[in-house]
């Protein structure tokens, strides 16, 4: 297999010349073999008709010898034949060229009756052929042979397989030209496609493969490789985003503490107001330490280091548990935090990492919820007989543009705003993680001024 | 009380050196493995400090040798990892505790005290602090006799200030010990303050003398005296 060439062009094209050369030949073999048959049935028609001739020439002499009519005619000078008695005696012979004899008669012409043809070379080496048949004249029967020479069948054969030899090799060469600019043709797109890829990097990552043709194979295949470098290209923005935002992130109570410390260091202050800028850098501290933890955590989800463990749980009071856990939080803003669960559902999750979402939702839903507001927590079945559990709020709700977003990392919605309330802008996003970290699914469904509704949805217990 | 702390970072060692000084602790600091291993090696602690990623010598290295030599100093561990599988490779090794980077001071201190007074812990079941008094039996609360109803989570916060009189205590431990909350990435912040402001309400609302302080951006403290 080393001896064939490494390039897909060149293999092409050597394995389509072997495969025309092969047809070639065979198609080569049975024009010659038909136009020998075409010859030599010419040469067995010219041989019946002299046969005839001589049939009406054959005049019997008295004392059984044979004698031709028209001696002198020069057709016959050039004929060679013979007559036998019906015994195998030579009555007439008549030897234009050679002067030899022929063979003696073999018995295969003795047994046939009729005409026969058959083929020999004689002892100079000339090819001929013969034929022997058995006639009835006045009552006689004789045998008679006439005799052709295949020199021009065979010198006009040689002439056609040697325009074959010459024409052969040309025709392959030629196919083989062509069919390397051929597969050039149909596979330069491979090459284009290869050139552009080795170029695309890290800084041109919008740019694709070029498409002749969609619909054929090549093309599809640059279709498909133009998707797969559209999801690279996507998650490369969203990771360069997330690094941005990260750092942006940082820099904020970065640089409070910076100004907070700079600010403190001038001009003479008391010992209560050093506490208050020793507290505020410390305060900021916790934020950023806040994020650090948050990032981890995300970092660690991402590297799928987490151990997950399924286990079955009653959806109902492991919903209460976590509404009682929070629920401070929405009595300080007068909100209602209901749980509805008609049937015990039980589900398969990690109780962790489940608390871990929901109280992310519920944190969310009840920052974002005006006063005296009604929160609901629905357990349930999903359509699709899953688990489901439902937060439900009648905050301003999330506008279209928004929605797609929210659960990425760092996506505010208004940024002041939320920062003002101590959020990293990442419980979503860890919400949503840990959703799909145990194979559920964190849905949002929102109208402006109508509430939103978040769906978790996972596996039942069964 | 001789405490050794093992740590490469200057600034953290001097911090901590200064901090656990205040609280009366005689502190030796090391910047390597092997100074540490030399300081253990010639005088007697009553406690080791150790970081995890040390130049030369690591940590874990420094704590297996320790309790192949048969040491029963309790060691606790500072590190920046916080994966599970730090934690038990940490424990596994000998540790007696860990703690992760960065850590509120308050809970350091807290976590120094369990491990210093371990296995002669008193049981207690009255519990006080000037005039407000906690019977842990009963399980009720008076403040200058008269009885104050708190919820169990109000009981609960309340128990453990008293517990740590005089000391502040930051929101990780309030997260980690009262509401068993170890997930760092849980939004609980706002959580604490809110049980935060509604017992100081019952404790302190009516009274002259307050006794829950907030200390700003380290966490609380429950003393007579104003921080």
């Amino acid at each position: 297999m080393s001896l064939l060439p490494k390039n897909v062009r060149t293999r092409l094209t050597l394995w389509y010349v072997l495969a025309f050369t092969l047809l070639l030949l065979f198609y080569a073999g049975i024009s010659i073999t038909l136009v020998y048959i075409n010859l030599r049935n010419n040469l067995d028609d010219q041989l019946q008709q002299d046969y005839e001739i001589v049939e009406n020439l054959i005049e019997i002499l008295p004392d059984g010898s044979v004698r031709i009519e028209s001696e002198e005619d020069p057709y016959f000078y050039e004929r060679w034949f013979e007559v036998r008695s019906a015994d195998w005696k030579l009555l007439y012979e008549s030897r234009p060229f050679s002067g030899k004899s022929l063979p003696p008669v073999s018995q295969k012409e003795k047994t046939t009756d009729g005409i026969h043809f058959h083929s020999l070379k004689l002892k100079n080496d000339v090819a001929v052929r013969i034929l022997s048949g058995k006639m009835n004249i006045e009552g006689k029967r004789l045998f008679v042979r006439l005799i052709r020479s295949e020199e021009r069948l065979w010198s006009e054969l040689n002439g056609f397989l040697l325009l074959m030899l010459i024409a052969l090799p040309v025709t392959i060469l030629i196919a083989g030209f062509g069919g390397y600019f051929l597969t050039k043709k149909f596979l330069s797109p491979i090459d284009e496609m290869s050139a552009k890829a080795r170029r695309i990097g890290e800084e041109n990552l919008k740019e694709r493969l070029p498409v002749k043709n969609p619909d054929d194979e090549l093309g599809n295949l640059a279709l498909v490789f133009n998707e797969m470098l559209e999801r690279i290209q996507k998650s490369f923005l969203r990771l360069k985003q997330f690094t941005s935002d990260a750092a942006h992130e940082l820099r904020t109570p970065l640089t409070a503490i910076r100004s907070i410390g700079e600010v403190g260091l001038h001009g003479n202050k008391d010992a209560k107001q050093y506490r208050e800028i020793i507290g505020s850098i410390l305060e900021e501290n916790g934020r950023l330490t806040h994020l650090v933890d948050n990032l981890l955590f995300l970092s660690r989800a991402d590297s799928k280091a987490f151990n997950k463990r399924l286990a079955p749980l009653e959806l109902k009071s492991f919903v209460e548990d976590a509404a009682e856990f929070i629920r401070p939080l929405a009595e300080e803003k007068n909100q209602t935090l209901a749980v509805q669960s008609e049937n015990e559902i039980m589900a398969s999750a990690d109780r962790a990492l489940l608390r871990q979402a929901l109280l992310n939702i519920l944190d969310n839903a009840i920052k974002y919820s005006p006063e005296n507001s009604i929160i609901i927590i629905r357990v349930d079945l999903s359509e699709s007989n899953r688990a489901l559990i439902e937060v439900k709020d009648n905050g301003p709700g999330i506008s279209e543009e928004h929605l797609e977003k929210i659960f990425e990392r760092f996506y505010r919605v208004d940024k002041g705003r939320s920062r003002e309330m101590g959020g990293t802008g990442l419980g979503l996003a860890i919400a949503h993680w840990a959703v799909a970290a145990q194979g559920g699914k964190l849905t949002v469904e929102s109208k402006i001024n109508k509430g939103s509704s978040f769906k978790i949805i996972f596996e039942s217990y069964k | 009380m001789n405490i050794l702390i093992i740590e490469d970072e200057q600034k953290v060692a001097q911090a901590l050196k200064e901090g656990l000084e205040n609280e009366n602790y005689a502190v030796d600091v090391a910047f390597t493995g092997e100074d540490g291993f030399f300081l253990l090696n010639s005088k007697h602690y009553d406690l080791l400090l150790l970081d995890l990623m040390l130049p030369g010598r690591g940590g874990i290295e420094i704590l297996k040798t320790l309790r192949k030599n048969e040491q029963d100093i309790p060691v606790l561990i500072l590190t920046a990892k916080d994966s599970v599988e730090d934690r038990v490779l940490g424990l596994d090794s000998g540790a007696d505790d860990y703690l992760v980077k960065p850590f509120a001071f308050p809970e350091l201190l807290a976590r120094i005290r369990v491990l210093l007074k371990r296995g002669r812990e008193k049981q207690t079941f009255y519990l006080q602090c000037a005039d407000l008094e906690m019977d842990l039996v009963k399980r009720k609360v008076k403040r200058g006799g008269q009885e104050i109803v708190l919820t169990l989570r109000e009981f609960d916060l309340l128990e453990y200030f008293l517990r740590h009189r005089d000391r502040i205590v930051s929101r990780e431990m309030l997260a980690a010990d009262v509401w068993k909350e170890t997930n760092r990435a849980t939004p609980i912040d706002n959580l604490i303050d809110v049980h935060i402001a509604r017992l100081r309400k019952k404790i302190d609302g009516p009274f002259q003398i307050k006794l829950l302080h907030t200390v700003r951006g380290v966490g609380f403290t429950l003393s007579e005296d104003a921080p």
